[in-house]
């Protein structure tokens, strides 16, 4: 084929520009370190590296939220500890307190003592996860749990669980809120904890209900419903308020008795004096506390007196087990909680370092294979410019002289 | 005789005198562009008869010939063409290649850095360390929005240059055409005052003229006597002899941000397709403009449209911090809809996203022909045809916008759609405060320390922003579902519809209303009036519910409302003997256990089953355990709950969830498969730009073989000229000689 002078300049022209370009991107490959310039270099390849960087961010904020439940839940942890040594503090005041030699005052003593365990376990209640947010409260972290009042102490949370996304889809519940621990304590299987007085002499048993027409009333005080001599009457008194709720009002067997939002049913007919104390079924540990306080404080002269000690005390004994069972319980949901994100930190690490990997495996340069790349092209640059200055140079007008 | 040989040594003399000018000619042209090497092509004179015997008399000059191939000329002007189509796609599609490139600079640590303020406002919704995550959260909201419109902003770069490169293209393509038929003019005189032979380097300058406006688009050369026809892409002529028609820029009909190419006929610019014009830099640029550009803008946009549409519909389903529901964070325009310069009627299309998992980075083209609405995605032609609106296609809900904004439309009207385009440009974070990040579930529920039994409750959520009632006693009404163009503010008033005579009313004022049943789908258009059916589906909009009877149809005036679920009503349910009552009046409870869901009329006791979801009112909970008679549950609004994360634990799940692409891939993932999209591109691209050079690398070596200067060749011929010139001095030397000798004969 006949060649023109321009195909020789314009087609060793181009072949060498395209060389310095294919040796100019091997450069800038090495110099960033990194096999992908642009998209077009590998699609797929660059794709996938936007969707694992999305995991590896992803499993960097997990990591976060696993830190920030572990401190809460460690925080948690050591509260329900102290919660629990400072039960069983009280359960021994309690069980010592049952000591037939002990003296007004020294049961006085003990009442102080329990106060005293009342009081850390009011703050225990109360703690806060070190910013400010109380751990006890469901949802309602900004108000105090629990607030003292004349029975004992009211629950001001909700009933929320709060959660944290601890992995991809793994929940790990945070504190629990503080009616599951320090509430659910269970003095019988209604709605209402009746207790005839030891010193009943008829043979009516009563049973409470909450009356749905009157619900509203509900107080969550104790009350006591005592008979007169004849049986034929009635008074329902307040005892943790001290006030009257119904006065003396005529009573005729089998009726129901209801006041403050609860239904009370006497089977059979009471007898002289009969009294019967009513508490709510479900109380926290600080009615418990107080109600055992109460008791401690009460002199006990009489034999009646002594009996209502030793019911008092019996089922202080049993509160404070059930409540013991709850901490128990909360605790180990802890202490579960604090396991399971322990593993999943582990996993969270090893799939930190297998997206390393594999992102590395799409992006990162082969150095050795690169480098050589390089100096090959720079050989096929090197004899494309020198054989182009060759061809070029040769010219039949150098031949053509004079 | 002598001077027979005079005039032979003479036209020799002039014959080699002319091989030389034109072999110089040849060598001071040989760079230049287009030129074709000439070559003097001499023939020997008539001999003529003296004494019987014919002798020669010598040479003469019949032409200098061009050496030109007609059909390698236009081999290589058609491969020129797509080169030239190859060449600006690649440096188009390369702009786009390295917008992307950078994994630090583009969408995906924005959306990342995003997501993760927000789960630390789930770490810490409330309280100082509170505060602080939600400012932190609204900065990242503005980043990323910055960072949209950033890139948006070079993308609508790009698209003016693109524009501009048009009229500048249609600038050069016009010169050309002017100069070509100058030319015409020029060629055809001179070669009419010559006896047939031509101007050479006239014809050179012509056919490189043609060269070059092959490489901005195809042409079509037609040869007329001396002249060239030039036809640009489907026989429009753009030179006819010596006159030329201009090309016009013009602004698209459809969409005022582009330009077109037009011509002017009878006064009036006419549009040329854009497949009409293909090859050269012109089809390039259209061709990236609707196979990238737009793909390009639209996948943003996708991007921009899916976050703040789910991150705006589950803050409205949560609480803020002031214990108000949960408002939008993000705003975002509407779907861009034009109607056609050319429509006759007034008709405006409004369309909506229903349904953002199956939109796709397409345009829409949606006509009104033959009585039906064709509605076309433009990228790879597939059509859906209904007789009335509303419509839905690809996620998109095209309606016609309700009176007195637009007339019906006329036949043959069309009307460009494209749903997401303005969404990377227009995505603004339309919240302040922090406060008002929905945070929290509007929803609490708590049972009474007096429950004696074993019942559980969890903790509620809410699952739709309307809430739906009935007051029939036979018919129920399902839960309400909406799709992504529901705006909570169609039910701030409750919706109230009525019952009698078979029929439905109280429709929203100027919305329609489509009733599937059994697969048929009918439009009411607004005022409706709706046929009742028993278990067929009415969407309204945005809206859609099942109205389903026990077998007796509804009374006459039974009612159905639809109203907002938030404030979450207070109620107390009461277990007794298996069953629960006390929910709102007019509530339809839905309860599903595994797969069956039952739905009860207002009024009747609801049976309990335990791990059972019950859902009314949009209200969602569950009931696990045995519960003992008289046991209650309260559900109601969360008054208190400062610290609950609910609802952001559920934003957070935005970034996880696979809402694209028909629920095949993350918000990430479909930006991914964008950015594979455009390096694929950029590889077909490059890979057909490669061919391209090398096709036309062997197609102009073929040209240049046959036209090309030869240095050499012309230094060969320059000695070759040069000794038929001093062998006809000679000639002439001996002639006169001769004629001397002769005359000292006579001495």
């Amino acid at each position: 084929m006949r060649i023109s002078t321009n195909m020789i300049y314009q087609n060793g022209g181009s072949a060498i520009s395209d060389l310095q370009s294919t040796l100019n991107k091997t450069q800038q490959q090495i110099a960033s370190g990194s096999k992908i310039l642009t998209p077009a270099d590998d699609p797929i390849g660059s794709a996938r590296a936007l969707v694992i960087s999305q995991a590896q961010a992803l499993n960097d904020q997990y990591a976060v939220n696993r830190q920030y439940a572990t401190d809460n839940l460690s925080i948690t942890d050591g509260v329900l500890s102290n919660v629990s040594s400072n039960l069983s503090s009280a359960k021994n005041l309690i069980v010592s307190a049952g000591n037939a030699g002990l003296t007004d005052s020294d049961r006085a003593a003990i009442a102080t003592q329990l106060q005293g365990v009342y009081s850390q376990l009011l703050s225990l209640a109360n703690s806060t996860d070190g910013t400010g947010s109380y751990l006890f409260s469901g949802f309602s972290t900004t108000t105090a749990p629990y607030t003292q009042t004349a029975n004992g102490a009211a629950y001001n949370g909700d009933q929320g669980q709060r959660y944290l996304q601890a992995a991809t889809s793994s929940q790990i519940p945070l504190s629990a809120p503080g009616n599951l621990i320090f509430g659910n304590i269970q003095t019988s299987s209604g709605q209402f904890n009746i207790v005839p007085d030891p010193s009943n002499t008829g043979l009516a048993t009563a049973t409470a209900k909450v009356d749905p027409a009157t619900a509203s009333s509900l107080t969550g005080d104790n009350y006591q419903v005592t008979f007169d001599a004849s049986g034929t009457s009635y008074t329902v008194t307040d005892k943790t308020t001290g006030t009257t709720v119904v006065p003396s009002t005529a009573y005729t067997s089998p009726a129901n008795i209801t006041f403050a939002g609860i239904n009370l049913t006497l089977t059979n007919a009471p007898g002289s004096n009969d009294s019967f104390s009513i508490q709510p079924a479900s109380q926290n540990i600080f009615e418990t506390l107080t109600d055992a306080i109460n008791a401690l404080n009460t002199p006990t002269s009489t034999l009646a007196g002594r009996k209502d000690l030793t019911a008092a005390l019996t089922q202080a004994n049993n509160n404070i087990d059930k409540s013991l069972s709850n901490v128990l319980t909360a605790s180990a949901q802890v202490g579960t909680s604090i396991q399971q994100l322990t593993n999943l930190n582990t996993v969270g690490t090893a799939t930190d370092l297998a997206n390393q990997k594999t992102l590395s495996s799409i992006q990162d340069l082969d150095y050795a294979k690169a480098i050589s790349t390089l100096s090959q092209q720079q050989t096929t640059l090197q004899a494309a410019q020198q054989s182009f200055v060759k061809i070029s140079g040769l010219s039949l007008f150098n031949y053509i002289s004079n | 005789m002598g001077t027979n040989i005079l005039n032979i040594g003479q036209s020799a003399l002039a014959a080699a005198q002319m091989g030389i000018t034109t072999t110089g000619q040849n060598i001071a042209n040989a760079s230049t562009p287009g030129y074709s090497r000439q070559v003097l092509l001499q023939s020997a004179n008539e001999p003529q008869n003296i004494g019987g015997t014919f002798v020669g008399q010598g040479v003469s000059i019949s032409q200098i010939q061009r050496q030109y191939d007609q059909y390698i000329a236009q081999q290589v002007n058609s491969i020129t063409s797509t080169k030239g189509q190859a060449d600006t796609y690649l440096s188009q599609i390369n702009t786009l290649n390295n917008l992307v490139a950078d994994p630090t600079a583009g969408i995906s640590p924005a959306l990342q850095s995003f997501f993760s303020a927000v789960q630390n406002v789930a770490a810490s919704p409330n309280g100082t360390a509170g505060a602080a995550a939600r400012q932190a959260m609204l900065s990242s909201a503005q980043s990323l929005v910055g960072r949209i419109n950033g890139l948006q902003g070079q993308v609508a770069q790009i698209s003016s240059d693109v524009n501009s490169q048009i009229t500048s293209t249609v600038t050069t393509i016009n010169g050309y055409a002017t100069q070509i038929a100058q030319l015409n003019d020029a060629i055809s005189k001179a070669q009419s005052t010559t006896n047939g032979s031509v101007p050479n380097d006239l014809l050179d300058k012509r056919d490189y003229l043609v060269t070059q406006l092959s490489q901005l688009t195809s042409v079509n050369v037609v040869q007329q006597g001396p002249q060239y026809n030039i036809f640009i892409g489907n026989g429009q002529p753009l030179v006819m002899g010596t006159t030329s028609n201009a090309l016009q820029v013009m602004q698209s009909p459809t969409d005022p941000t582009r330009v077109e190419v037009g011509y002017t006929s009878n006064g009036k610019t006419v549009q040329i397709p854009e497949n009409g014009l293909p090859g050269g830099t012109l089809g390039g640029l259209y061709d990236f403009r609707s196979s990238m550009l737009d793909v390009t803008q639209n996948a943003l946009g996708r991007v921009a449209v899916a976050v703040a549409t789910a991150f705006n519909e589950q803050s409205n389903l949560g609480q803020d911090l002031n214990g108000q529901p949960g408002s939008n964070m993000f705003s975002i325009s509407p779907v861009s809809s034009v109607p056609n310069s050319n429509n006759t009627s007034t008709a405006q299309i409004t369309a909506t996203i229903s349904n953002v998992s199956a939109l796709t980075t397409s345009n829409y083209s949606l006509q009104f022909t033959g009585g039906n609405y064709q509605i076309t995605r433009l990228s790879d032609g597939t059509t859906q045809t209904s007789a009335t609106l509303p419509a839905q296609f690809d996620g998109v809900t095209f309606q016609l916008a309700p009176p007195p904004a637009a007339a019906a439309p006329a036949n043959g009207d069309t009307f460009l759609i494209r749903p997401t385009a303005n969404g990377a440009s227009t995505i603004a974070v339309a919240m302040n405060d922090p406060n008002k990040i929905a945070a929290a579930a509007p929803i609490a529920t708590s049972a009474p320390s007096t429950n004696t039994g074993t019942g559980k409750l969890t903790s509620g959520v809410l699952n739709s922003v309307v809430a739906s009632g009935s007051t029939s006693a036979s018919t129920t009404i399902s839960a309400v579902k909406t799709d992504d163009s529901f705006n909570p503010s169609a039910v701030t008033a409750p919706i109230t519809l009525n019952y009698s005579g078979g029929n439905l009313t109280g429709f929203p004022a100027g919305a329609a209303v489509t009733v599937t049943a059994g697969g048929v789908t009918t439009n009411y258009a607004a005022p409706a009036t709706v046929p009742y059916t028993s278990g067929a589906t009415i969407s309204v909009s945005g809206m859609s519910f099942v109205l389903k009877d026990n077998g007796t149809p509804p009374a006459n005036g039974d009612q159905f409302t639809l109203s907002s679920s938030q404030p979450v009503a207070t109620t107390q349910l009461t277990y007794t003997g298996g069953n629960l009552t006390g929910f709102p009046v007019k509530a339809n409870v839905t309860v599903t256990n595994g797969n069956t869901s039952t739905t009860y009329p207002a009024g009747t006791a609801v049976p309990y089953t335990s791990g059972a979801t019950y859902s009314y009112n949009g209200v969602s909970f569950s009931l696990s355990g045995t519960p003992a008679n008289a046991d209650v549950f309260n559900i109601g609004p969360n008054t208190n709950g400062s610290g609950d994360n609910r609802n952001a634990l559920l934003l957070q799940k935005v970034q996880t969830n696979n809402s694209m692409i028909g629920g095949t891939t993350t918000i990430q993932g479909a930006y991914a498969q964008f950015v594979s999209l455009v390096g694929n591109k950029a590889n077909e691209v490059q890979a057909t730009n490669t061919s391209e050079t090398a096709m036309l690398k062997s197609a102009t070596d073929a040209q240049q073989s046959v036209s090309g200067v030869n240095l050499d060749e012309e230094a060969a011929n320059l000695l070759k000229y040069q000794q038929a010139y001093q062998a006809a001095a000679k000639l002439m030397q001996i002639a006169s000689q001769l004629f001397t000798t002769l005359l000292t004969v006579g001495q």
